[in-house]
Parts: structure tokens; sequence; C-alpha cells
């Protein structure tokens, strides 16, 4: 009887969650399952089974070149695009240190200002930037070097993850320093007055008592840019001219790119569900060992 | 007497007629049901009510006149389209053909696993057969050898030449006309590149399809060069490509030779923002969409200027002399497992033969796939443009559909269209020769070939 009771009550409870149970298990864990069900299988129409062909699926996109090469872009494209923490911390530095609130929120909302405008017109404009001829980086290059500088950023494949790179640094700069400044206004002063006290200066503050008390902030900003780097898509996708293949010359296909075809241009789910899978491998890998590397799981242990 | 014989003769087959004409009137409008149909393409643009075309202020009339005309003639049959954008669209229609809702499938032709062979209604019926040039081929998946209509193609896209006689002009060099070859074309782009003599403007010799659509160079000039890759066997495992061929390279060099006389900004892949405007600066220019930008040049009021041509004839081979101006079309198919197959046919039927629908397709300026109705292109547009469409058409390899051709692929074989495009981008940009680029593309399907067996 009692234990009746105890069951019921704790139903009440549970009846809260169950919604969200089972939007979970049906919107993303039945999907989950079915694609890694389907990295098996020669699956090239939904709804028809296909045919079980064991790690067939994996093994042709390992050896194959384009497939790669999408890994080696993924990861030079996410490489570079962690440089918008540093840049991102050193600006929240800044505007923390600008005293009148008023102008404080002006530069908070002008940074952030690109995160709302839309990744279409990003592209579009940092087309015109990075144009060859006549683009606006280019022209500025060229008046600052007195030399005609006319570097392909978005055109020639041996620049353009350094055009992608500034297009998403640009991008998602505002975001990164938005975090950053949040945190560094949650940080106590207190630490930072006694160093003042024992007559450390405002860059050994910063550099030994501020920076590293952002560790954890760093933390979520580098494995949330990683996880954004690894499924970036729309940008690329539009600078390729709405082309999956990433151009210029394939210099800009990401590993979601390279699903994506095997998902929307040539179906073949099997090959596409063994890419995501790769993908999401390669994304847990790199964020147990950027947790591992940062001191995460002792301290879930302390 | 004889007048009687005469009078008698002559009422029989007028009675005959009328009879017939009155059954056939009677059968359609027994004709009763609902048709569904789902997918991408010229319903989705339109609309229901029509839309205005932003750049012309042209308008397009709704598929809701052409649905009128259908009741017309078949009051009882209600058909129900659910038009989608073509983001996804495969997947898309996949699940809505697995879904069984729907009859009729807008451009599903590409997949036979859930549409219809429609071989058999097409050689029975000499209405179809007889005035059609073009279908949308699909290889069988049982046997790869065979090539069947899975869909029949209700409007089509040829890719044209557009030049600007303008350009021609001022570098005093003679107009082609459609006899001429893929050498010529690159020496005229090689004369017009440069000073305009006259305006002293930098003009380019040649753009091809945008950089993006790279696979569409590479179609039109292999079917040009009649460069042959497949050796089709019944399984897709057993099938020979041998794309590492001296004229697949001579395909990549023609691409690599005509970016030498582009325009930085074709180079770049940008938009062509000056293309079919008074600031034009290329000679020459490869595009798909020919009745757009028919309707932008009129629109822009350069009808004079500008001209279509079709891109030289294919050199040898089953299609020689043939145009090398390759077709695309928009198409729909019958869901292989609907009850109602006779009446999706005569819907598809419909939208092939009969007349209101094809002037419906006119005035939503799209070109009828029916080469009766070719002559209506000839009225909406001045000869300059139509004639070129119309002989597109006419001498279209017949049959020849890319996507069951044995010069290319794009559903068999992986990522074949992407890394062409990839491919002919490094040979644009300089960064590889087109013998790499060949061998590279090789590679991939041999490890895709592999990989299947």
């Amino acid at each position: 009887m009692k234990n009746k009771r105890k069951i019921r009550h704790q139903l009440t409870w549970y009846s809260f969650i169950i919604i969200s149970v089972i939007c979970l298990v049906t919107l993303t864990y039945i999907p989950m399952g079915t694609t890694i069900k389907y990295s098996f299988y020669d699956a090239r129409t939904l709804g028809f089974e296909g045919s079980f062909n064991g790690f067939q699926n994996y093994k042709v996109l390992v050896s194959n070149a384009g497939f790669v090469k999408a890994i080696i872009n993924t990861f030079a494209l996410t490489g570079l695009s962690l440089l918008v923490i540093p840049i991102g911390y050193i600006f929240a530095c800044l505007i923390n240190g600008v005293r009148n609130v008023k102008v404080q929120s002006l530069f908070r909302v002008g940074f952030y200002m690109p995160n709302i405008i839309t990744g279409v017109s990003v592209v579009l404009i940092f087309q015109v930037v990075l144009k060859q001829n006549g683009g606006l980086l280019n022209s500025a290059l060229s008046a600052l070097f007195h030399t005609d500088v006319t570097v392909g950023w978005l055109a020639d494949p041996n620049y353009a993850k350094f055009g992608a790179g500034i297009l998403g640094l640009w991008a998602n700069l505002g975001y990164c320093m938005l975090i950053c400044l949040a945190n560094l206004q949650g940080i106590s002063s207190d630490v930072s007055e006694a160093a003042e006290v024992d007559g450390a200066n405002g860059w050994k503050r910063w550099l030994y008592i501020t920076t590293p008390l952002m560790k954890n902030c760093f933390i979520f900003l580098f494995i949330t840019t990683i996880i954004n780097g690894f499924s970036r898509f729309t940008d690329l996708f539009i600078i390729g001219g709405n082309s999956a293949s990433g151009r210029p010359g394939g210099s800009l296909q990401t590993l979601l790119m390279y699903i994506y075809q095997y998902s929307f241009e040539y179906p073949n789910f099997g090959m596409a569900s063994a890419g995501a899978m790769i993908l999401f491998l390669l994304t847990f890998i790199v964020t147990m060992v950027n947790l591992k590397l940062t001191g995460f799981f002792d301290k879930e242990r302390d | 007497m004889k007048k009687k014989i005469l009078s008698f003769a002559l009422t029989i087959p007028m009675i005959m007629m009328c009879s017939a004409g009155a059954a056939s009137a009677v059968s359609a409008e027994e004709l009763e049901g609902t048709l569904r149909m789902y997918g991408p393409g010229l319903f989705t643009e339109v609309g229901a009510e029509g839309t205005v075309d932003i750049v012309s202020g042209l308008e397009r009339p709704g598929y809701d006149k052409l649905l009128e005309r259908w009741n017309e003639l078949y009051p009882n049959v209600k058909v129900e389209i659910e038009a989608i954008p073509w983001d996804n669209w495969k997947a898309a229609v996949q699940t809505a053909a697995m879904s069984g809702d729907y009859d009729i499938i807008i451009h599903g032709n590409g997949n036979a696993d859930f549409c219809l062979d429609l071989t058999e209604y097409i050689e029975n019926d000499p209405e179809v057969k007889d005035n059609v040039t073009f279908y949308p081929f699909r290889r069988n998946p049982e046997n790869f050898t065979e090539v069947k209509a899975y869909g029949i193609s209700y409007t089509l896209n040829p890719i044209v030449c557009v030049l600007d006689k303008q350009i021609f002009e001022d570098y005093g060099v003679e107009l082609p006309d459609s006899s001429w070859t893929y050498d010529e074309i690159l020496s005229l782009a090689e004369q017009m590149t440069g000073e305009d003599p006259v305006t002293g403007k930098t003009t380019y010799g040649i753009s091809m399809c945008k950089a993006a659509d790279m696979y569409k160079n590479y179609k039109v000039l292999s079917l040009g060069l009649n460069d042959v890759i497949f050796d089709f066997s019944e399984k897709l495992a057993d099938t020979k490509v041998s794309f590492d061929n001296p004229t697949t390279v001579n395909v990549f060099e023609y691409i690599q030779k005509f970016g030498e006389f582009s325009s930085p900004d074709y180079l770049e892949g940008l938009n062509l923002a000056n293309a079919w405007t008074e600031e034009n600066d290329t000679a020459m220019t490869w595009a798909d969409g020919a009745y757009t930008i028919y309707n932008t040049i009129k629109a822009n009021g350069l009808e004079d200027r500008f001209m279509f041509l079709p891109l030289p004839k294919v050199a040898e081979g089953v299609d020689a002399g043939r145009t090398s101006s390759v077709l695309q079309d928009l198409n729909m198919a019958i869901y292989k497992n609907t009850e109602q197959k006779e009446l999706a046919w005569t819907f598809l039927k419909f939208m092939l033969t009969d007349e209101q629908a094809q002037q419906w397709l006119i005035d939503t300026f799209s070109i009828p796939a029916n080469t009766q109705y070719t002559g209506l292109i000839q009225e909406a547009m001045s000869e300059d443009y139509a004639n070129a469409i119309a002989e597109i058409i006419a001498s279209n390899p017949f049959g020849f559909d890319s996507s069951a051709s044995d010069y290319y692929d794009s559903t068999w074989f992986g990522t074949l269209q992407s890394d062409i495009v990839t491919a002919g981008d490094m040979v644009l940009q300089g960064q590889s020769t087109a013998e790499e680029a060949v061998a590279n593309i090789q590679a991939n399907i041999d490890t895709y070939i592999s990989s299947l067996e």
C-alpha cells in the first residue's frame, strides 16, 4: 500500500516530463538509431529497407579521396574558426574596461550585430569585400602596400580557407565577445584588488589572474566553436554557388557538405548515414580530448 | 445515283466521327476520381494564382488556369497539386511516394523504385510517341543496360549560347551559325577578348555555364566530342567506366582554354551582373533558362543586340550532326502502386498534348516538349531566339537524356557530378591539368565501383 502510494506520487512527478521524454525519444533517439542502422545498409530510397552491407559504406568513404579531403578541410576551417576565442576575449576585455555604461552597451550591441544578420546576407557582403578584382580587402591591401594585390580570397583554392575564416571570424566574433564579457563581469574583483595591493600592474593582473579565471568560459567556447565548425554548411554552400561541391576546387567542402551530397543530391542514405556517424565520432573524440586536457573530468571527481 | 452513293459514302464516316467524338466526350465525362500530385518545378514557381516576374514585370498564370481547362475536359476528375520548393526535393518526393498518398510525382522520374515504367503507354500512344523527341530516361536498376522512360517531360530547358551581336560587330567578326565547331568558338573567344575597338571597354570572349554548374559544361562538351565513357553491364558493379581517356582530357582542355577568355568574375564564380544588359561585356555566354534570359533581354529593350545559337553539333558517333545543346526538362511520373494509373496517364498526356495546356506553358514562359507546338515559341519570341530553340529541340539526339546516356551520369556513380565540378574548377583556376583532373575522377569512380562488388 505504501509502495503503491510512493509509485503514484513518483508518477505524478514523472508525468511532467513524459511529453519531453517522448519528444526526445521520437525526434532524437529513434532517428539516431535509424541513422546507425542505415549506415550498415545499401539504402538508396527512403522506406525501402535496402540490403545489409556491413562496413562497406564506411570502407568506401574512408578510401575516397574526396571524403578525406573534406575531413581535412573541416579540421582546417574549424582550426581557423578557433581564432575567434582569443580575439573575442581581447575585445571583451577592452569593452569591459570602458567605464561609461552607455558606451559599453553601444559596443556590445555593435559587436553582436553580425549575429543577427542572416547568413546569406553576410556571404553576399563578403563576396564583395573579398572579391579578387576590385574587392574591398584587396583594394585596402593594395593601398597599404603600394602594389596591386589580387588575392582570390574566396576564388583561389589556396586562399579560400583564409577567406572563409575571415568571414566566420566576423560573423561569430560578437557571440564570443559577449560570452567572454559576461564571464569577465562575473569574476570577483577581490583577487585582482589583492594583487594590486601586492604591486601587480594591470598587464600582470590580466595575464595571471583574469585570464586563468576564464578557463571554464574558454572550455565552453572551445567546444561550441568546434561543434559549430564541424557542422559548418550554409555560408560555404552559398560561396560555392549553392553547391555542396565546396567551390573553389573543393577547398571549402566540409564533412557536412559531403554528407549532404549523399542525402539530397545523389540519394544514398547508407553512405550519408555512415558519413554522419564518422562526423559524430570525430566530434565526440575531439570533445573528449579537450575535456581531458582541460582537466574537466578531474574537477568532476573533486 | 452517283450523288446519292457519294453522299452516303461521306455521311457514314461523318456519323462515325461524330459518334466517336460523342463517345470520347462521354468517356471523358465518365472519368471520375481525384488525382493527387506532389513535387517541385513549374507548379511551385507559378503557384495556384500566378506570379509576376520581378525582372521583366511579366505575369505568369497560375496552375488554376490549367486545371480549369482540365476540368472542362474532365469535369469529374479533381486534381490536387501539392507544390514544393526545390530544396531537398529528392528526399521529399521519395517520402511522398512512399506515403502512397499521391498518384503523380512531379519530377519523380529519377527513381525507378517508385515510378511506373511508361514504355508501354508511350508505345501505344502515337499522339505522344510521334511528337516527343526528349524523354526523361533512367536506367533500370534491375538491368543497367536497359534505359526506360519512368516519366514524361512536359517542358524543356535547352542550354543555348547567347551571342552579343554588338561585340561581334565592334570587333568586325562575322556572326557564326549553328554549323560552328568548338574550335571555332575558341577562336572567336580569343578574337573578342581584349579592348573593344569601338567602345574601348574590356570585353571577354566567352562565359560557359556558371562555374558551380560545371557539370553542365562537361555534359555539353562530352556529348559534342562524342566522349563515350560508360560500357554498362546488367549489374552496376560490372560496368566499365573509362573516364581517363584522351577525349575526356580534351573536354577538360576545352574548359581550361575557354577559361582563358572568360572574365575574372566568371572565374571567381560570381554572378555575371551585367549579362543581358547594356553593360554586357561577354561575346558568347552559355546558359540554360533560355526563356527567362529572353524575357530579361526583352525587358531591357535589347532584343536586337542579342541572339541565341545552338552549341556545335556532335562531331562523330551515332549522334553525329545532332546538336550538343543539352536539353534539360521538367517532368512528371506516375507512382507505380497507384490504383489510378490510367487516370494519371490521362493527365500526363493532357499536359503534353492539349493545345490550351501548351499555351499555358508558353504563358508561364516554359518551352513545350511536344514538337507539334514548337511553333508557339516562334510566335512568342523573335526569330533570332526562337529558331535556335526550335533547332535544338528538333535536332536533339533522339531520346538523349544525360542521366541515361553513355557520356554522363548523375545518379549511379557516387559523387561523380560533384567531382566534375571540383575538377573543372581546379582546371579553370590553373590549379590542375586536364590529365590530373581526369585521373582523379577516374580514381574516385574506381573506388566507388569496387565498393559495389
